[in-house]
């Protein structure tokens, strides 16, 4: 039987004297090792700097992400709460209380250049080849029945208006 | 450096220092040992640092950033916009809160603190959230239907409240902001986001966007909907031909109406008869979309395009149109009226019983006269005047881009349910069945020189930024455009003479009226009608044509009494709001 330890913490000589002890080590293996862990440290570190650089990037997206799909959320509730205060009972109910009422008929002013031929000018958009509707067509009536508002209507127009506006 | 510190020297070794030289490569084997040790102690700090003295830190940091990752994981509709960009329909959303009441409890080590924490924001009782709770199942609903803001509220506090087990569950709802305006043209969207009737029913493909999955209500399957499709696409952005203010305008219009001639229901539309464009369309009853389930189901229908009616007298524009086109009369041509005409063995009368001798085409329309209508059908036969039917669209659908509509009921000779009188009374608009919009249509088709449009309603499509326009499309030739002037040369004088109540000061006027009977089993019902008008202004450069559809009108039946007046207002609104020219302004030296 052998009396060899199954484990040694201290160098041991075995055989020969020169033989060198288990756990030595000698400098160029050494001065290697400690290269290649300091190599293998330093690739570990930038790996490790590098995907927590990326998953910090890819943290800060999402967040992004979430922050623009929450902006949009808010947006769309604004938008609909800018449409139903735009709502026209209400733009209507607003006015009311601003004291302005409803718009009166627009009065059209005919302004006709001083070399226009009236009594040569007809209405555009009559079928002029056809006789049946010239003759048919009540053009004078309706231009007899369209009287122009005079500037004394317009003014009395306005003052309404205005009283209006001012609550009386 | 590293061979000094390691003991490999390049100076010579001395004699007698074997010993010290044997102990070196000893001392090199410590060296390397040590820098493993304290590589292998300084991870083991840094994870007991992590794992133990910032543990708490480090969760809660984890889980704040997985409760802010709350994806809506269902697109967002497109938005609905009136002309003018006017906001009708858009998508908000609203947020169920969800449980697992395993998880909750055993990340909050005082429970009891987190319920009157968070209990308030949700608006619930303190019992209702611990029942909630403690209800045993894995998963568990605690509020539905949670509002934007009250979100917001708890997401800005979600590291005071500890939401930890709590999970969003963000879901789009469709919103209408003007509530009831335009129901019949948008539609709805149900629970299961799925477009019914109108704009929604019909362009539901195009608003619902991508990535779509089907969200379930079953509460226990709602964790599989968390699963985020990659590809999620809004849906297009439809813009209407609609515009708001008229829309506005036409259904007040409609409810005084109904009030005043105390009647139940009714419709009105307009159109731009150059385009085919719907500028408004409105109903009643109506109901709003907002709380369509709150609503009778027969509400949902758009009666301007998914109920039929026998048109009555308006259709006289059709047969005249047919009749001057055909080159069988003119509207010189004389008849001689005698109260009665039979045709088919059925006597055809006039609205008030009564004879007018010896008349031409004009007073035929003007006085609508049912016997001269039917003079003109007879005249023309069969085959040609339901060609003419069949032209200006009746029978078949108008193609208008909203869900639900009919075709109307055109009989035609040959189909078993046709008869020799019907060609004397459909000229009249009885015996056939259109919807209000085919009507409105067919005399667009006149109003614009003869050209039958596709009535439209959507003008625009924005689909991601890029601007897709719906042009007008011309559907055929009804009439040619002599025809077309002839005949609202004609409806202009039936308007002067015969309907002042349609009658607009400096605007030439083409339109006319339509006293309908209701068809019963067997007959025709004898105390109600329906009241309707159809008109367009400048007569010879129509900027809108109006439809005005009153329904069992009870203070008084005729069109001329209860139609017209409506389309008078809105012609006169119109004018003013559209900024159209009076025809005495609109001069052109020869």
């Amino acid at each position: 039987m052998s009396s060899k330890p199954l484990l040694l913490f201290h160098p041991r000589l075995w055989g020969h004297e020169n033989q060198q002890s288990s756990w030595s080590v000698n400098a160029k293996t050494a001065t290697g090792l400690v290269l290649c862990i300091t190599l293998l440290s330093l690739v570990g570190w930038l790996y490790l700097t590098q995907a927590s650089q990326i998953a910090t990037i890819e943290s800060h997206m999402q967040e992004s992400i979430s922050d623009i799909e929450k902006l949009e959320r808010e947006n769309a509730l604004l938008r609909y709460q800018i449409a139903q205060l735009e709502t026209i009972p209400r733009i209507q109910a607003k006015s009311s209380q601003l004291g302005l009422g409803p718009m009166h008929r627009k009065a059209t002013i005919l302004t006709v250049p001083g070399d226009f031929d009236i009594a040569e000018a007809t209405p555009v958009g009559v079928p002029v080849g056809s006789k049946d509707i010239v003759i048919a067509a009540p053009f004078a009536d309706i231009q007899s029945s369209f009287s122009l508002p005079s500037l004394l209507e317009l003014w009395n127009e306005v003052k309404v208006q205005f009283e209006t506006w001012l609550g009386k | 450096m590293v061979g000094k510190l390691l003991g490999h020297s390049s100076s010579p070794r001395k004699a007698g220092e074997e010993e010290g030289q044997r102990e070196k490569p000893y001392r090199r084997f410590l060296v390397i040992a040590a820098v493993l040790i304290g590589f292998t102690i300084f991870v083991v700090i840094q994870l007991i640092r992590w794992q133990v003295f910032q543990h708490q830190q480090l969760v809660s940091i984890a889980e704040a950033q997985m409760m802010t990752q709350n994806t809506a994981y269902i697109p967002v509709r497109g938005d609905i916009l009136d002309r003018h960009h006017h906001l009708l329909a858009v998508d908000i959303f609203e947020y169920s809160l969800w449980a697992s009441p395993q998880e909750v409890i055993s990340n909050n080590h005082d429970i009891g603190k987190v319920i009157p924490q968070l209990a308030p924001v949700l608006e619930m009782t303190t019992d209702e959230l611990t029942n909630a709770l403690t209800s045993g199942r894995p998963y568990v609903l605690v509020a539905d239907h949670v509002h934007q803001q009250i979100w917001s509220a708890i997401d800005k506090n979600q590291a005071v409240l500890n939401m930890t087990g709590f999970y969003w569950e963000i879901k789009p709802k469709r919103m209408y902001p003007e509530g009831p305006l335009g129901a019949h043209i948008l539609g709805f969207v149900n629970a299961r986001r799925e477009g019914y009737f109108g704009v929604e029913g019909f362009y539901d493909h195009k608003l619902v966007g991508k990535g779509s999955g089907q969200p379930t209500s079953d509460e226990n399957d709602a964790f599989t909907d968390l699963y985020q499709p990659l590809d999620i696409r809004p849906g297009s952005t439809l813009v209407l031909t609609v515009d708001r203010t008229i829309q506005y305008m036409l259904e007040n219009e409609l409810i005084l109406a109904l009030k005043t001639y105390k009647a139940p229901s009714g419709s009105i539309i307009v159109m731009a008869p150059k385009s085919g464009a719907i500028l408004g369309m409105a109903s009643f009853p109506t109901f709003d979309p907002n709380h369509f389930m709150d609503t009778s189901q027969d509400r949902f229908a758009n009666p301007a395009i998914s109920q039929q009616y026998e048109p009555g007298s308006v259709f006289k524009v059709v047969t005249m149109a047919a009749g001057i086109d055909a080159g069988v009369v003119t509207p010189r041509t004389t008849f001689n009226d005698t109260g009665r005409l039979e045709v088919g063995g059925r006597l055809i009368y006039n609205w008030d019983r009564g004879s007018n001798g010896m008349v031409d085409m004009t007073v035929v329309l003007g006085k609508s006269l049912n016997t001269g209508a039917a003079f003109v059908s007879t005249t023309l036969g069969k085959n040609r005047f339901y060609t003419y039917v069949r032209r200006f669209g009746f029978g078949r659908l108008t193609g208008v881009d909203m869900a639900g509509e009919i075709p109307g009921t055109a009989k035609l000779p040959g189909d078993s349910e046709w008869h020799e009188s019907d060609l004397g009374t459909n000229a009249f608009g009885q015996g056939i069945a259109v919807t209000p919009l085919q009507m409105l249509n067919s005399v667009a088709a006149v109003a614009n020189r003869g050209q039958l449009m596709k009535p439209y309603i959507v003008s625009q499509v924005i689909e991601r930024g890029q601007v897709i326009d719906i042009k007008p499309e011309v559907i055929r030739r009804a009439v040619s455009e002599n025809t077309a002037e002839l005949v609202t040369a004609m409806l202009v004088q039936a308007v002067e003479n015969e309907i002042s109540q349609a009658y607009l000061p400096g605007y030439r006027v083409a339109g006319k009226t339509g006293t309908a009977e209701i068809p019963t089993l067997g007959g025709y019902k004898s105390d109600e009608t329906i009241a309707s008008f159809i008109g367009y202004a400048p007569a010879f450069d129509p900027q809108f044509i109006v439809l005005v559809k009153i329904d069992k009108p009870h203070t008084s039946q005729w069109g001329s009494k209860v139609a017209a007046p409506v389309f008078q207002r809105i012609a006169e609104f119109l004018v003013d709001y559209m900024d159209i020219a009076p025809d005495t302004v609109v001069l052109n030296s020869r």
